[in-house]
């Protein structure tokens, strides 16, 4: 089926993209690169009668760093993302993740804002930016606030912003030294991630016991999954092959995948179970390898 | 000459493409052209109690509206057609068959018109029973999809013998036997039995379908599609429409993808009839999703039982498939008899019974698919001889190599096979992967990997004909008409080698017109690998045609004997008492004619038989022998597999355009990938749920294995052209066995339906530790 008919609408600024969205809260939908919204509208979930065009907006397509923390436009694509150096450099993770995020097109012209935005629980970044504290900046036509990045995702498709707000900036502070992260994403045949498992460690260098986890999981339930029981598995010990897997039973059992074309609930639970044991596992020694220099 | 036989050149039209300049049917616009779109059930059986277009019909921007109305009692046009059964309709009359299926059609000014133009189609319905596996549509008083079908008058020869059984959803059916099957299992030492299962899958060309309809002043059709045997649709819309052949032009330009989706009547009768009713051009480009909609491939069930010796010898071995064909028959018919021929697969076993049942369902038809039903039977074939081979405690491979059918062994069919390296595809996939020598253990532990191979034989339509022209221009170039379409594969660039090499003249300067029914003669098909024997052959044909017209026009200027006669640098030369005579191909015209614009023609012919000059059938004009090897690497915790290596070997007769071959076999591979592990269409009552490439999983670039290798053995053959046979379906049938032989191999674990999962995989994992467990007994100090 084709597009319903709707009106196209380029926004020059935030604030103008903003009272347009706030006069129209059921009709208008912000259009970022378009790659998840014009498929819902391509099989008719999404009828908008208007799509706000937020591309135009100058200045919402940066990555930088300063005071400790990078910070990432809205507007910046996957592709940005993943050839960024000051990513490569400062965040890792991210680079190692994004090749394998969507297909080359949806990552050529894919936003994060619009990956954050659409709050669908098949995506990469979520989990493992949420892994990092990650904080988002949101903006109306006259007020900004940041909030914690766990904090926007309400349900299925479900975000806390009100109609009327666009996010406009992610920030991720440095990861503290001694900190090790791991992100594994399973998947098969299929662009999207069937389980994504992202495990944060902080080590005490004299210690090598963790102090502080973080455990979130990507795909197995409405939105990203912070698994802090399984963290506090974690905390206090040194890397164990126990303790990993216990902390790896309990994101199995914590989460609530649904059963779907592409696996059981069941399997997506043993997947958790496998990505969480091998992310701890790698963690730890990222974390620890920091430890030698 | 650079760039003639052998010679990996590249596509004549490869900077078009990349550059996008390359039209497809898609890009053309008729002037006034409308634009349809079809309304298609949300029933998978139901009777149509009352359809009322008339408010459609007078929405603004709606030219014309097809429905059963248009169909009944008109003497313009009949309502029923098929390639091998008549039962198919334009749009559905009184009932339609599956989700999906044509109910009527809207044809408009703009796309968007006639899209909201179908919401005011009324239509009732009054749903009927459904039948959706092989048991509930084979079940004693299952509903029926056709009450009766009937047979086009003038159908295939090859297919004059299938019927369908009246009373039944069996479409049709197909049957053979050699030697005396239960004789074969008595003697046997060992006889095993096992089902296997393969999904029904997409085709996925990158290219949707789409059709153009252009009604003529003189009454006649034009028609633009994208189809890969232009000649069947214009016979069946000349049939379809009362008209004489002559009066319908089809055309197939550039084609983007075919695997077989794109053969048969598609979207040409809506079209056709839409433009009879509108007098105006009509066309239709289907979305993606309606795709998944029209064409699909055969799901399968294969019940394989076969008897073997202590030692390996094959005795006996009995095959009973069935083969999903949809709501309607399409090519079914031929899938399954020439599936069946080959379904005990390439081996030399001297009891042989096959019985093949079509099967109609309420889902989407199914029709021909690269492999054309034999990647199926080789899944089970292939499968089945490794678990043979596992039992025994014998090398897969030395069982292969056993029961080999070799050159000049006697087929299940009865016939003879020639020019088939079989045995040097199967021993050379298995050296290209060091065969016998263990993997080595990949570092972390839950990795494991594994080798496994398999190996096929296919066989082309026969009877069939070919026919080319080439013309022989006033400067010396020469422009070649042929049928076949181009699809991707190459076709146009291969007939120009062949021209170029005959000839002598640059490939540059050799012009291939192409599919199009007015200029072109009659081509069966461009599909079953067959274009660069039949059409290979053919052009060849006509190009020595003209050699031998030259040579004449040569001799009787130099006055010298034809046969001396050579061809270099696009002329002739002759040495006549010590005189060398040479004259380009303009100059031998013109001074032969007297005047400028003299042109040659050369016609070629390729007819295939059903019966050898020795009296034995001959059910294909050569066999396709193949082999695959496959080395994977299996995640023991998540259950999925990576395919590391791949191996591909096709007895090829003579790579006239080597690249081009090796091309086929690591396409065929990476397709063959996809269907393995990952692809299905998956329904729920009827409905397909996952049609689109989000929800449909193809292997994607990083599925593709680290290296594949194609190996290309020529054992040429005597009737094509340079020894050449077909290559294009060879390489995908062996994949799936060979990559489930490797998991074994690997894991210890068999998968028997398709796709292999990691989840299945993961589950025969967990349901064997069971078994050694229960096997090992309570561990002591716990009870
Ligand atoms: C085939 C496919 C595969 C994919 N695979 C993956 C994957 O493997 N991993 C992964 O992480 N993601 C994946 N995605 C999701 C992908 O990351 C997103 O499509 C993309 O980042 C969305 O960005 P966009 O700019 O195109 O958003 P759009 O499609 O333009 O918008 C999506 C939604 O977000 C809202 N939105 C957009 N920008 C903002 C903003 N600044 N503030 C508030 N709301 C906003 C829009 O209103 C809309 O509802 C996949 C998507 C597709 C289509």
């Amino acid at each position: 089926m084709g597009l319903n008919r709707f009106e196209y609408i380029e926004a020059s600024s935030i604030p103008e993209a903003s009272r347009f969205l706030a006069d129209r809260p059921e009709e208008a939908r912000i259009y970022a690169g378009g790659t998840s919204l014009l498929l819902l509208m391509k099989q008719r979930i999404a009828r908008p009668a208007y799509l706000v065009n937020i591309k135009k907006i100058p200045g919402l397509r940066y990555i930088d760093k300063n005071d400790g923390t990078v910070r990432i436009g809205a507007l910046t694509t996957h592709h940005d993302l993943e050839f960024s150096p000051l990513i490569r450099r400062w965040l890792p993770v991210i680079s190692e993740l994004e090749p394998e995020v969507a297909n080359i097109r949806v990552r050529s012209t894919g936003t994060i804002g619009g990956n954050l935005g659409f709050a669908e629980p098949l995506t990469d970044l979520p989990p493992v930016l949420i892994a990092m504290d990650a904080r988002i900046k949101v903006a109306d036509e006259s007020l900004e606030r940041l909030l914690p990045l766990e904090h926007l995702f309400r349900g299925y498709y479900e975000t806390s912003l009100r109609p009327q707000e666009l996010i406009t900036e992610i920030q991720v502070d440095l990861p503290a030294p001694f900190f090790g992260i791991k992100y594994l994403r399973f998947s098969m045949g299929s662009d999207k991630p069937l389980v994504g498992c992202a495990v944060g460690i902080r080590i005490d260098p004299e210690s090598k016991l963790c102090v502080d986890a973080r455990c979130v999981l990507g795909c197995v339930g409405p939105t990203p999954l912070r698994v802090r029981e399984a963290e506090e598995a974690l905390k206090g010990l040194p890397y164990r092959v126990n303790s990993s897997a216990k902390a790896a039973r309990i994101a199995a059992t914590a989460c609530s995948p649904l059963t779907d074309l592409r696996a059981t609930e069941e399997y997506k639970r043993a997947i958790v179970e496998v990505l969480m044991r091998r992310a701890v596992e790698e963690a730890f020694r990222r974390a620890s390898s920091k430890l030698q220099g | 000459m650079q760039d003639n036989v052998g010679q990996s050149i590249k596509r004549l039209e490869s900077e078009s493409k990349v550059s996008g300049e390359l039209k497809y049917l898609s890009d053309l616009k008729l002037p006034g052209m409308l634009h349809c779109k079809a309304l298609r059930s949300p029933y998978a059986h139901a009777r149509i109690v009352r359809i009322d277009s008339q408010r459609a019909a007078k929405f603004s921007g709606v030219e014309g509206v097809l429905t059963r109305d248009d169909m009944v009692d008109n003497p313009h046009f009949d309502s029923h057609y098929g390639p091998v059964l008549k039962d198919q309709t334009v749009v559905a009359l009184d009932k339609v068959r599956y989700v999906g299926d044509l109910v009527a059609a809207v044809a408009a000014t703009r796309l968007d018109i006639a899209e909201e133009a179908l919401d005011l189609i009324e239509v009732e319905y009054e749903e009927l029973g459904a039948v959706f596996s092989f048991e509930e549509a084979l079940a004693e008083n299952a509903p029926l999809l056709h009450e009766q079908v009937s047979k086009p008058e003038h159908g295939f020869v090859d297919l004059a013998d299938v019927n369908p059984v009246e009373g039944t959803n069996i479409c049709t059916t197909f049957h053979l036997s050699k030697g005396d099957l239960e004789k074969g299992f008595q003697n046997s030492d060992f006889v095993f039995e096992n089902v296997f299962t393969c999904p029904s899958a997409q085709h996925a060309a990158l290219e949707t379908l789409c059709a153009v309809a252009r009604l003529e002043r003189n009454g006649g059709l034009t028609i633009w599609s994208t189809v890969q045997n232009p000649f069947v649709i214009r016979d069946q819309i000349a049939e379809l429409f009362h008209l004489p052949v002559s009066k319908v032009r089809v055309i197939a330009l550039n084609i983007g993808g075919g695997y077989g989706s794109k053969l048969y009547p598609k979207l040409e009768p809506l079209v056709a009839a839409l433009a009879w009713k509108t007098r105006k051009p009509v066309g239709l480009t289907l979305t993606r999703e309606e795709v998944f909609q029209t064409i699909t491939k055969h799901a399968a069930e294969i019940h394989l039982k076969t008897g073997v010796t202590r030692e390996g010898r094959l005795l006996a071995r009995q095959c009973r498939i069935y083969l999903d064909t949809g709501a309607y028959a399409e090519i079914g018919p031929r899938v399954a008899k020439k599936s069946g021929y080959t379904a005990a697969g390439p081996y030399n076993i001297p009891n042989i019974q096959i019985d093949s049942c079509l099967v109609y369902t309420n889902k989407v038809p199914a029709g021909a698919f690269r492999g054309f039903g034999v990647s199926q039977s080789a899944w089970a074939h292939e499968s089945e001889m490794d678990l043979i081979a596992r039992a025994l405690q014998m090398d897969p491979l030395e069982l292969r190599q056993k029961n080999l059918l070799e050159e000049g062994g006697e087929f299940a069919t009865g016939e003879h096979v020639h020019s088939f390296g079989l045995r040097q595809c199967v021993e050379r996939v298995a050296s290209a992967l060091q065969w016998g020598e263990k993997c080595p253990p990949p570092p972390q532990k839950h990795l494991a990997r594994g080798k496994g191979m398999a190996c096929l034989i296919k066989a082309t339509i026969t009877p069939s004909i070919s026919s080319a022209l080439v013309r022989l221009n006033e400067d010396g170039s020469a422009t070649v008409y042929v049928g076949t379409a181009d699809v991707g594969q190459g076709s146009d660039t291969i007939m120009a080698q062949i021209v170029s090499q005959e000839l002598a003249i640059p490939v540059t300067h050799v012009q291939v017109v192409h599919s199009d029914t007015d200029l072109c003669l009659y081509d069966l098909t461009t599909s079953s690998s067959r274009s660069t024997f039949h059409m290979g052959r053919a052009v060849q044909l006509a190009a020595q045609d003209i050699r031998r017209q030259l040579a004449c026009l040569a001799g009787r200027l130099w006055n010298c004997p034809v046969e001396e006669v050579l061809f270099a640098n696009q002329g002739v030369r002759c040495v006549v008492n010590d005189v060398v005579h040479a004259a380009s191909y303009r100059n031998l015209l013109s001074a032969s004619f007297g005047i400028k614009g003299a042109n040659l023609v050369g016609k070629g012919t390729v007819k295939t038989e059903a019966v050898q000059r020795n009296g034995e059938p001959l059910t294909s004009a050569f066999w396709f022998a193949g082999a695959g090897a496959a080395e994977v690497e299996v995640d023991r915790e998540t259950g999925s597999v990576r395919v590391v290596r791949y191996a591909s070997a096709a007895d090829v007769g003579k790579a006239i355009n080597p690249f081009f071959c090796e091309q086929q076999l690591k396409g065929g591979a990476i397709t063959g990938i996809g269907l393995a592990l990952m692809e299905q269409l998956v329904y729920q009552d009827g409905l397909l749920i996952n049609p689109n490439f989000l929800d449909y999983n193809l292997a994607r670039f990083l599925d593709i294995p680290e290296e594949i290798i194609p190996i290309l053995v020529e054992r040429a053959h005597e009737e094509g052209p340079y020894g050449a046979k077909g290559v294009g379906e060879t390489a995908l049938i062996p994949v799936a066995p060979a990559i489930a032989n490797a998991i074994e191999d690997a894991v210890g674990v068999r998968v028997t339906d398709l796709p292999i999962t990691p989840e299945k995989v993961l589950r025969a994992l967990q349901e064997k530790e069971q078994k050694a467990q229960l096997l090992e007994g309570p561990t002591p100090g716990r009870s």
